[in-house]
């Protein structure tokens, strides 16, 4: 269901089929690329796997609850107006993805939307970047998805294709281009699912995040962006969590290290859960799952939903660009899904 | 019992095969705090019955403790009961989302049991109806309802700590299939097992006859 022009370059290196580009403020070159993201008529569970490009790193001078004290220069790389990402990539608190929620160029500081403090200590390194928005992602005139021609658009939110985005709660955010209606005078545009207007270039989609994008027709949609290379954390804060597989190429059970922060019973059903869609309304679903003592034979390991067990590196996320992750219990639970090896190389 | 209405979710214009799902499971650890599920003689059931829905009110079921029928009739099943799935070893089961407790609830639903615990039956027999031993567990998992995208369930975990024993008795610490024991207990109970409100109003009765008589 999801074509991925970058698959092909796990085998090889994902530097096979990328070129360098310059992120603005690392001395390094970091992989870029883009890849065709398929949908069906129905539900498709994606993510956002490339992304734009980094635009102030460096470490933290102190951190006071939310707001981090950054060097003379950081603050000022960033716009106001925008939605930038902080991502903290050393420390206890690395691999955490969060909102700047305000900053201050005069004063050097930035706010985050969480309070990273209890992790986060003076001197952890962190890079910040702009999230991508359904402008970035769909076009602000929604001319990029299907080769330009856009998102199905009618006069009908409910009868448009649609991007609904989690709100962490269970519920979700609901988005359309949708036709405008001579008769009543209201324009052609994005809006939200009670047809108030929405500002595609301040709608962030944050690529820890999935994103469900309900077809009423199929179609593709290509992104580009650079590759994230590190580690991520994901905040489960629901039953049923919606989450981006977060690199393009490459990530597999084996890969993901996911067995180090999801939860692990000797039940599959109390096991914290990947499903992964099968693009035709069924799910392939691994967990975790502990050895059964009164059974010599069984191993601990990755199971699927009957019980067999299975290769970890044998279940790829290249073609689920999103995923779901169903909690065994109802706490909230961080997990880090780790980068495919060969990005430690890139 | 009382039946819950199956629904057919609708979402986006597109016809899905939602459900609410259920799990309930008491293996989680493989000892402690597991609870395996044992016969009032404290021998771990290998066979038996299964349902889950809820109680209009707990005192449904102390009320009833002594008339199975009428508890029965006041519990409200989810789906349709299932027999006992036989888990890791007698005493265990797991059932992970079983079909029969597979239930569409769409995210608008107003359906009574969306908000309440779930409560569990075990019976000995292949039923509840025809068990004439039964234990009631209530969890402190939440029924809800499935998200906008049609998922949607809860865990139950037979386990100290998340839910109580509202029917049956502990019998204490068990060995399992002769490697691991378990300190706790879901022992059935027969309905003669707690003596019924009346006889004991009945004795103190006499007792109090007993007394005035001596005073004489």
């Amino acid at each position: 269901m999801k074509t991925n022009t970058l698959k092909a370059a796990a085998a090889v290196g994902l530097s096979a089929l990328l070129v360098g580009s310059a992120a603005a403020q690392e001395s390094k070159s970091k992989p870029v690329g883009y890849e065709t993201v398929g949908y069906t008529a129905g539900f498709n569970y994606v993510g956002i796997r490339l992304h734009e490009a980094p635009v102030a790193s460096g470490a933290s001078t102190t951190i006071d609850f939310a707001t981090v004290t950054v060097a003379d220069g950081v603050a000022d790389a960033l716009v106001a107006g925008t939605t930038y990402l902080f991502e903290a990539t050393t420390g206890d608190a690395a691999g955490a993805v969060t909102t700047v929620e305000s900053f201050d160029a005069d004063a050097d500081s930035v706010t985050l939307s969480d309070d990273l403090s209890d992790n986060f200590a003076d001197g952890d390194e962190f890079i910040i970047r702009p999230a991508s928005t359904l402008a970035s992602i769909f076009g602000d005139a929604n001319d990029v998805a299907n080769s330009g021609g856009g998102l199905t658009s009618t006069g009908s939110f409910g009868t448009c294709d649609q991007a609904w985005v989690p709100d962490g709660q269970g519920g979700f955010s609901k988005y359309a281009y949708v036709q405008g209606n001579p008769f009543t005078g209201t324009l052609t545009g994005w809006k939200d699912a009670d047809g108030a207007d929405v500002t595609a270039a301040d709608t962030a989609l944050i690529y820890s995040d999935g994103v469900i994008l309900v077809g009423a027709a199929a179609g593709d949609v290509v992104v580009s962006g650079s590759v994230k290379l590190q580690s991520v954390a994901l905040s489960l804060t629901t039953t049923f969590n919606y989450a981006g597989s977060i690199f393009p190429a490459g990530l597999t059970l084996a890969e993901s290290e996911l067995e180090n922060s999801l939860l692990s019973t000797g039940s599959f059903g109390t096991s914290d859960q990947l499903w992964l869609s099968d693009g035709a309304g069924g799910f392939a679903k691994y967990a975790f799952v502990q050895r059964n003592p009164f059974d010599p034979a069984s191993v601990t390991g990755w199971k699927d939903a009957d019980g067999n067990d299975v290769d970890g590196a044998t279940v790829s996320f290249d073609d689920n660009s999103g995923v779901i992750v169903v909690r065994g219990d109802s706490t909230v639970r961080m997990v880090t899904v780790d980068s495919p090896d060969f990005y430690d190389e890139l | 019992m009382k039946i819950t209405t199956t629904l057919f979710a609708f979402a986006a214009g597109t016809m899905i095969s939602s459900a609410y799902t259920l799990t309930v499971t008491n293996q989680g650890a493989f000892g402690d705090p597991d609870l395996p599920i044992v016969d009032n003689a404290g021998a771990p059931l290998s066979s038996g019955s299964i349902s889950v829905g809820f109680f209009g009110d707990d005192g449904d079921i102390s009320g009833n403790a002594m008339d199975f029928a009428a508890l029965i009739t006041s519990f409200t099943v989810y789906g349709t009961e299932s027999a006992l799935a036989a888990g890791a070893a007698p005493g265990l089961t797991d059932m992970v989302t079983p079909a029969n407790w597979s239930v569409a609830v769409p995210s608008d639903s107003v359906a009574d049991q969306i908000g309440k615990n779930v409560y569990v039956i075990f019976g000995n027999a292949g039923t509840i109806g025809g068990s004439n031993q039964l234990a009631i567990w209530k969890s402190d998992s939440v029924f809800g309802t499935e998200d906008d995208a049609g998922n949607g369930g809860t865990a139950v975990s037979l386990e100290t700590g998340k839910g109580s024993l509202l029917l049956g008795r502990d019998t204490g610490a068990t060995l399992i299939a002769g490697a691991v024991t378990f300190s706790n207990t879901i022992g059935l109970v027969t309905a003669d097992a707690v003596p019924e409100p009346s006889t004991s109003l009945l004795a103190a009765l006499a007792g109090l006859a007993l007394a005035v008589r001596r005073r004489r």
